[in-house]
């Protein structure tokens, strides 16, 4: 794996996270009371462009390695999303939920190494 | 009667596991494609952009588009730090169909992270449980 195909797939990791988290704070808009509706179409379309950023470098990487291969590598959003849900959205993160992230997140990185 | 089946099918679970289903047809979908269209000589190729060519490529996009409403239908009811652990059972899923639909081979350490996944899938599944008895 060159540093390019590297710098790719964290570029593609990082779309990733911003969009779920975007997302998100878009469908947490819309569960309040009066809620700004332009507001709520600006961060789900905020959203969207990182997801599509995402989609076009994955189908990039896709026709370079095997899918089994590197698609795991999008696991490793899974503490940084667990991390952004505690810290950006203030969830509740219990130490349950923090471990059971940490070994998934380890699983798919046994599973990348391949 | 329409109100119950409604609900029933909105249930935040039932959600996700649609979109998870979906998400693997797509990236299956995307690999035929993409196996199809490759060509890693031309130096524009690492946009994708070529893909687009594939029928296959279309019916994943619209199998992602489906699963993103699943996805939005679960997220509106399940906070982001259970859902998104959960939703990675696809690094169970699109490994095992790479290996039984596209004829990648799967080692044993591939085979051993599929387990450890599981392990951390059913850790954090008893907190979502306990969440599902109070909603």
């Amino acid at each position: 794996m060159t540093y390019f195909a590297a710098l790719l797939i964290l570029v593609t990791l990082s779309c990733f996270v911003a969009g779920q988290i975007l997302l998100k704070h878009a469908m947490d808009i819309t569960a309040r009371e009066n809620y700004s509706r332009r507001q709520a179409t600006m961060v789900f379309a905020a959203a969207i462009a990182a997801f599509a950023v995402n989609f076009f470098l994955n189908l990039g990487l896709l026709q370079r390695f095997d899918l089994s291969y590197f698609f795991p590598f999008q696991g490793l959003s899974v503490i940084l999303i667990a991390l952004a849900g505690a810290f950006v959205l203030k969830e509740k993160l219990t130490p349950r939920l923090t471990i059971g992230s940490i070994i998934i997140s380890l699983g798919v990185i046994l599973v990348s190494m391949s | 009667m329409i109100g119950s089946i409604r609900r029933w099918f909105l249930n935040p679970w039932l959600q996700l596991l649609i979109c998870v289903l979906l998400g693997t047809v797509a990236e299956i979908f995307f690999k035929i494609g993409a196996r199809q269209t490759a060509n890693p000589a031309n130096a524009w190729s690492w946009t994708g952009l070529s893909g687009l060519r594939s029928n296959w490529v279309w019916i994943g996009v619209l199998a992602s588009i489906v699963s993103l409403f699943n996805w939005l239908a679960t997220i509106r009811r399940l906070p982001l730090t259970v859902a998104f652990p959960a939703a990675n059972v696809v690094h169970i899923l699109v490994p095992l169909s790479s290996w039984i639909f596209l004829g990648e081979t799967l080692s044993s350490r591939r085979w051993s992270g599929i387990a450890l996944l599981l392990l951390g899938l059913l850790i954090v599944a008893q907190p979502a449980a306990k969440l599902e008895e109070r909603l």
